[in-house]
């Protein structure tokens, strides 16, 4: 594994490493407290952080953990393939890692999150989905102080269910301070001991208001209602605060903050090819903030040649960014290709207590978990 | 006897019964869908996409392009028997108001309500060859597409919603989907898939008709957030 990761890190003008906004986490082996949010306050911006995603790069190699086939036994995963009930392959959504470091998986097609060890042995599941038109349908997973919370979605507006003994409860949905609905992409676990957990915001959810309302990283609080509220990003250990935005087609900018200073990191990705010497050529790339733990911030970036004729010739791939905020190495390094259609799939990373970092891989037999 | 003729004779009115009342034929496509469709001359991608927002919260049907405008499934758990929805080619199909005959250029009106897919697959969109209204626009870039351009790959089309980017980046992309989301604008990553190519219907009239100012024959795009 680590002879194959590649950490492509040009830093222009500069070759400092990412300087630590607040105090080093000590290796990343606790979990964050719960953290003050930080008033805002005057920014540093650093030189431009240059990642190089090489279509020559092979794939790195992580740790399999986990195996679980399709099929129809309640051990088994579901799958459904196109095209007679669905024009892209309908594979387990998403997933989550326990607190005690079991295995949760968004089963779709079998309108359940099923429950493996981190071995994959099955232990049981949680029913009570709805995988139908005329209601939310789920999307993301996350642990909330021992709780498992599903996020559902229903015409991009988003509501939240808690599990209560071995089923989902009721759909509760998602609010901004004004009370209207928004959308969440992505749902993230709490900070130990912590009822309310995070969220990433995608602002208000009816046709004709996209793009207003709130945009981010936020907290969450779940009762009777469920309220947002944006914050400066996900809690990462140390007292600061992580934020990705500013989305391009190949750039981003990464936020760090404590209480007395914000640090912005630009971005700039580029893609390189091969043939016939190696140049680099226009891309497009989407980036995810999955996950923050241990003092760092974990995203999938997908990556293509803009041109017809470059994705044609050299496809293109997926990589996988560690960008630390304590001094640890940054991490840059390819993901596997899917070797079936997966973008129904809205997770592929998690994370456990320990700030470990998993990997999901929709296969064609199976689900796969990798560990790095 | 006369027993045994009465008993063959309700069964008979039974089972005619039955059969008038609930031909093993129907669908709810062909229950329903009975729209019309015209030629006409011009689209605006404005219009397109008030088109495509009555399909938004209807069903999907693997070959199917019918639908009304309930914003409820008409045919729950009935995939693959007529039922209410289009696929996602079907789709782009209507929405685009391509001509049912494969290659024709011009512009045919589809009522939501009337049962046609057309000629195209999305493998069609994809791999788009000069002779046909559409055309692979070479680049995904966001200069390089408006709404109501479409992302295809050999097994699925979506088109762009909004030129609004979602949080996370990628778009919002309008799409017959599946059969247990129906067709709706989902945030996707298609741009950044290279699965996927960018394709634009061609001819497309600007969405200042008629009343574009003075130079108005360049084509000018109105931006819809």
């Amino acid at each position: 594994m680590a002879g194959l990761v590649s950490v492509l890190l040009l830093v222009s003008c500069t070759s400092r490493e990412p300087s630590t906004p607040g105090p080093p986490s000590g290796g990343g082996s606790s979990r964050p407290p719960a953290s003050p949010v930080p008033s805002a306050s005057p920014a540093t911006v650093r030189p431009t952080l240059v990642l190089t995603a090489d279509l020559r790069q092979r794939p790195a190699r992580w740790r399999r953990i986990a195996f679980i086939r399709y099929g129809p036994a309640a051990a088994q995963l579901g799958i459904e393939l196109p095209p007679v009930h669905t024009s892209v392959p309908i594979v387990p959504r998403s997933f989550t890692v326990a607190p005690d470091g079991s295995l949760w998986i968004l089963d779709t097609v079998k309108a359940r999150v099923a429950h493996f060890t981190s071995g994959g042995t099955y232990l049981g599941a949680v029913g009570g989905l709805m995988i139908d038109r005329l209601h939310p349908r789920p999307r993301d997973l996350a642990f909330w102080d021992g709780r498992l919370v599903v996020l559902d979605e229903f015409d991009l507006a988003a509501s939240l269910r808690a599990a209560r003994g071995g089923r989902l409860g009721p759909d509760v949905a998602l609010e901004d301070a004004t009370g209207r609905p928004i959308g969440l992409l992505y749902l993230y676990p709490s900070a130990p001991s912590a009822p309310s957990g995070f969220g990433l915001a995608d602002g208000y959810t009816t046709l004709d208001r996209l793009g207003s309302g709130p945009h981010g990283t936020g907290r969450i609080h779940l009762g009777s209602r469920a309220t947002f509220r944006l914050t400066p990003g996900l809690p990462v250990g140390g007292g600061v605060w992580l934020d990705v935005g500013a989305y391009r087609s190949q750039s981003f900018r990464v936020v760090s903050a404590t209480g007395s200073e914000r640090i912005v990191q630009p971005v700039r990705l580029r893609m390189r090819v091969g043939r016939p010497h190696p140049h680099d050529v226009p891309a497009i790339f989407s980036e995810h903030y999955e996950a923050a733990a241990a003092g760092a911030g974990f995203f999938l970036v997908q990556g293509s040649p803009a041109r017809t004729a470059d994705a044609d010739a050299y496809g293109g791939g997926r990589w996988f960014l560690r960008y630390p905020t304590d001094g640890s190495p940054l991490v840059w390094e390819r993901l596997p290709n899917p070797p079936l259609p997966d973008e129904f799939q809205i997770r592929h990373l998690a994370t456990d207590r320990a700030g470990d970092v998993f990997f999901m891989a929709s296969l064609r037999t199976g689900v796969a978990i990798y560990e790095r | 006897m006369t027993h045994r003729v009465a008993a063959i004779g309700i069964f008979g009115i039974l089972l005619l019964g039955v059969v008038w009342v609930r031909p093993g034929f129907a669908t709810w496509s062909s229950a329903h869908c009975h729209g019309g469709t015209h030629l006409v001359s011009a689209l605006r991608r404005l219009d397109a996409r008030a088109y495509a927002s009555v399909a938004v919260h209807e069903g999907y049907e693997w070959g199917g392009g019918c639908w009304n405008n309930d914003n409820r499934d008409d045919t729950p758990d009935a995939p693959d028997s007529g039922g209410e929805g289009p696929d996602c080619s079907g789709f782009v199909f209507k929405t685009w108001e391509l001509r049912t005959t494969y290659a024709q250029a011009g512009f045919r009106w589809y009522s939501d309500l009337m049962d046609v897919h057309g000629p195209y697959s999305a493998e069609s969109f994809h791999d788009a060859t000069p002779q046909l209204p559409f055309h692979d626009l070479g680049s995904k870039t966001r200069y390089a597409t408006t709404y109501m351009d479409a992302f295809a790959s050999l097994d699925h089309i979506g088109m762009i919603w909004s030129n609004v980017i979602p949080s996370q980046g990628g778009d919002y992309i309008v799409e017959a989907y599946n059969d247990a989301g129906g067709t709706q604008v989902n945030v996707e990553d298609y741009r950044a898939d290279s699965a996927y190519r960018a394709v634009r219907r061609k001819d497309w009239t600007p969405d200042c008709a008629p009343r574009c100012p003075a130079g108005g024959l360049v084509p000018r795009t109105v931006v819809v957030a």
